[in-house]
């Protein structure tokens, strides 16, 4: 009997055992839930609004926490699922931010524990409904008013939701923004303000752009800017009208007279006349007004700035609102050289036009058989110069230069001496130097008669890069005084010259030893040195007559009816041609029988290009008087048969 | 019969111990976790602050805001306590003084409670987690955004394993490690910081 007591107690324990560790039981416990705040300020107009935050703790094991949107009206929804899964079961946060918007009240927090317990929690919303932009009311619906006038007075109010930061007004002119008063930043109230432009220093508007409406930008803490504009009825008025008479040709440095006629509702100002031409314009006259409707004017234009460059006369009408019409009529003006008399200082004028921007070309012409003195120094030319003096009746200009006559390192297009005596009382001199990269188009020596103590060479390049399209003498007599050795009578020294053409023709050259050496090494060059009579070359060195350095120049040298005479002392070894890789073409170049030269040819790539005269037709049996500079050739002589040497010896 | 009967005696004695039992926890890691023996102060949070020369300037910061109470009486909070380098490095040049007597006392009294959170918070109560929680703290104001988590090191040494961290993922704010944690006040857990949680949108 025991036993079975025993047994059925011990299998009843185990079964209590059993029950009690296999399944879970729990009981209502208490649910705390503390929120953060117990409202939240919500504003729609911010992206950045709190989060509902919620610490929920449980006695027993949490079973579920639900939330519910609260609605104004009262009503529920349900936001999101249920959790019913938590890392600590009897501790769960809660942190939310559900999309806020106007409807809300609160978000409701629902929080079960497994004993069946329940505990809710409201967190209520203080929302802040979006606001419209500020909005602006203007008292009149259209700002008119006529050019000149000044922008009429004008008011807005401004209405806004939050507080106001900033109000701008401006102005539209040909679609450019133009402000019209300071930035207004300080507001009374802070949610109204009312302007009045009387009450601003309100600008002028700029004249030269159309007004097309007051544009007004208000804009509140939020940020949000409302913009409203207030139309302009713009009355513009209309340039003068401007008549211009037609121009006669003019003679350059001749005065003329404008004329013509000009309205204006406004009235006209002034009328103002300009020279023009390329890249030019210079005020030359006018004329002003007292605000006449209408007015015809006559406008006498004086000489001094006429120019042959010249390509219009432009005549400009201005009103008394400064508006401008403008008319050009095109001028023609006949170029005329610059008159200078013997008593003149030549080289005051010429120092002048060459430092005076209207004279883009000096153009002179000397008196017969005047004399002028053009001092020590090298005149430097930066344009074009043309000097000339009657035929037959040459003026004569001293120059007392140590060095060349002319010198330019600048771009000049023209340079013309025709029917000068150039002299020079400076051992030593040369004619012209062209520098450092100077641009010559083309320089002309025409029938001029060059003596003195030249030495230096007539056309010489110096520092390099200098380039000239045509270098020639025509019709001149030199007499050169010039030195053994060292320079030539042409001389292009530098590897990066440029020559196009060189010529020498019909001339007669005493004196210089070397005639031409040029070292140019680039680019192709055409030299024609014919008809001219060359006598008394001096010399005592080795060297050529013409020599041309440099392989790599290519082009073509002419040596024609040209005729060698007189004495000489030559003693050393010299050539007559080497022409290197030019094309050399010659014919009928004669010496006198007794002008001593050559010395072998074919060294160097010389040739000979002078025939000796037969024995009889010497220096004495040829010219006429040597010594005294006569030149003409005796008749009888094959050189006048053949027409060699300068034409005015053969005449 | 006799040792029968005792047997089935001592059986029924084991048994009726074990009955009603609730479910034994589950163990969690096999991996030893090292841990202090005991973490207990034996004293409330304001004794502690009083006897503690690295708190000096927090505890005159309480007298001043009048707030010993709050540390003193249990609350069920959670005390974040700010040490000399947390005054002088970063809660003085905030309020803009040089002295703990010149500053504002209602954002000093602010600083304060926002260092104080509702409820217990330390890492042996299964309230914190790898993951941050947010808390509420008693300071009352929607820039009161505080995360609080237990720190998990992957490096070789995990050093800083399960260290107590605060405002992880919370917002743009700095996060950062308690200095010391676990202080097992008499009235709640502390945790000892040398910067204040700083909240940043």
């Amino acid at each position: 009997m025991m036993r079975k007591v025993l047994s059925l107690l011990l299998a009843a324990a185990i079964a209590a055992f059993a029950v009690s560790c296999s399944g879970e039981k729990f009981e209502a416990g208490a649910i705390e839930m503390e929120f953060q705040l117990e409202t939240l300020d919500i504003d729609l107009n911010l992206s950045d609004n709190p989060y509902v935050l919620c610490v929920i703790n449980s006695e027993t094991a949490l079973a579920s926490v639900t939330m519910f949107i609260v609605r104004k009206d009262g009503t529920e929804e349900q936001y999101k699922d249920p959790v019913t899964s938590f890392r600590k079961s009897t501790m769960y946060t809660v942190h939310e931010r559900p999309v806020y918007d106007e409807t809300m009240a609160g978000l409701k927090i629902v929080a079960k524990d497994k004993g069946g317990a329940v505990k809710s929690g409201t967190v209520n919303f203080d929302i802040i409904p979006v606001v419209t932009p500020p909005v602006t009311s203007f008292r009149s619906e259209e700002l008119s008013f006529a050019e000149g006038d000044p922008i009429p007075e004008f008011s807005f109010t401004v209405a806004a939701k939050a507080a106001l930061v900033r109000v701008t007004v401006q102005l539209i002119e040909s679609g450019e923004i133009f402000e019209l008063v300071p930035d207004i930043v300080s507001f009374g109230d802070g949610l109204s303000f009312t302007f009045n432009s009387s009450d601003y220093d309100i600008p002028e508007y700029n004249l030269d752009k159309i007004p097309q409406a007051i544009r007004v930008l208000a804009e509140d803490s939020y940020g949000k800017i409302g913009i409203a504009l207030l139309n302009i009825d713009y009355k513009a008025l209309p340039r003068p009208e401007l008549t211009v008479a037609d121009l006669p040709s003019v003679d350059e440095f001749t005065g003329f007279t404008v004329s013509g006629g000009a309205t204006s509702e406004t009235g006209i100002d002034d009328i103002s006349v300009y020279a023009v031409a390329d890249g030019y314009e210079a005020k030359v006259g006018g004329i002003t007004f007292t605000g006449e409707q209408e007015c015809t004017f006559s406008i006498n234009i004086d000489g001094s700035e006429i120019m042959e460059y010249l390509s219009g006369i432009k005549v400009v009408a201005t009103d008394l609102r400064t508006k401008k019409t403008e008319v050009t009529v095109p001028l023609s003006v006949r170029p005329v050289f610059w008159e200078v008399s013997q008593d003149d200082d030549l080289l005051s004028i010429l120092q002048a036009q060459l430092s005076d921007a209207r004279f883009r070309k000096i153009k002179l012409s000397l008196a017969p058989d005047a004399s002028y003195n053009l001092g020590s120094e090298s005149v430097g030319i930066n344009k074009s110069l043309i000097i000339k003096s009657p035929e037959g009746h040459q003026a004569t200009l001293t120059s007392s230069a140590a060095q060349a006559f002319i010198t330019t390192s600048a771009q000049v297009d023209t340079i013309r001496f025709s029917n000068l005596h150039f002299t020079t009382k400076k051992s030593g001199a040369g004619m012209f130097s062209f520098k450092s990269a100077s641009t010559i188009g083309r320089v002309l020596v025409e029938g001029c008669l060059v003596d003195g103590s030249w030495s230096l060479p007539f056309f010489r390049f110096q520092d390099g890069s200098n380039s000239a399209g045509s270098l020639e003498i025509d019709d001149c007599i030199i007499k050169w005084a010039n030195t053994n050795g060292g320079y030539s009578f042409l001389h292009f020294a530098t590897n990066s010259d440029k020559v196009a053409n060189l010529s020498l023709t019909r001339s007669t050259v005493s004196g210089p030893l070397y005639l031409c050496y040029c070292n140019i090494n680039t680019g192709t060059i055409a030299i024609n040195i014919s008809n001219n009579t060359f006598v008394n070359l001096k010399g005592s060195a080795n060297g050529v007559i013409i020599a041309i350095a440099q392989s790599a120049l290519k082009g073509a040298i002419t040596l024609k009816d040209n005729l060698y005479g007189g004495t000489t002392n030559i003693t050393g070894t010299y050539r007559q041609l080497r022409a290197n890789k030019l094309t050399a073409s010659y014919e009928n170049n004669w010496c006198t029988s007794d002008w001593k030269t050559f010395e072998g040819d074919g060294v160097n790539g010389t040739v000979d290009f002078i025939s000796v005269l037969p024995e009889a037709e010497n220096t004495a049996a040829v010219f006429e008087d040597l010594e005294n500079f006569d030149l003409t050739v005796k008749a009888g002589t094959s050189v006048r048969t053949n027409k060699v040497g300068d034409p005015r010896w053969l005449k | 019969m006799v040792q029968v009967n005792k047997i089935l005696l001592a059986v029924l004695l084991a048994a009726a111990t074990l009955t009603g039992c609730e479910k034994l926890p589950l163990q969690r890691t096999t991996k030893y976790n090292p841990k202090p023996l005991d973490r207990r102060q034996g004293v409330d949070c304001w004794t502690y602050i009083n006897g503690n020369p690295s708190f000096s300037t927090m505890r005159e910061a309480v007298e001043i805001c009048g707030m010993q109470d709050y540390y003193s009486e249990d609350g069920g909070y959670t005390y974040l306590l700010l040490d000399e380098t947390a005054f002088s490095s970063y809660v003085l040049k905030s309020l803009g003084v040089q002295d703990i007597g010149d500053a504002p006392v209602d954002r000093m009294r602010d600083i304060l409670l926002f260092h104080i959170i509702k409820g217990r918070y330390d890492s042996y109560n299964g309230a914190l987690g790898y993951d941050p929680v947010f808390v509420i703290t008693l300071w009352k104001n929607v820039d009161a955004v505080m995360t609080v988590k237990l720190y998990n090191d992957d490096s070789k040494s995990r050093t800083t394993q399960d260290k107590v961290t605060f405002m992880d993922q919370c917002g743009s704010s700095t996060s950062f490690r308690a200095t010391a944690s676990d202080l097992l006040m008499t009235n709640g857990p502390a945790h000892i910081l040398s910067r204040p949680c700083v909240y940043k949108k």
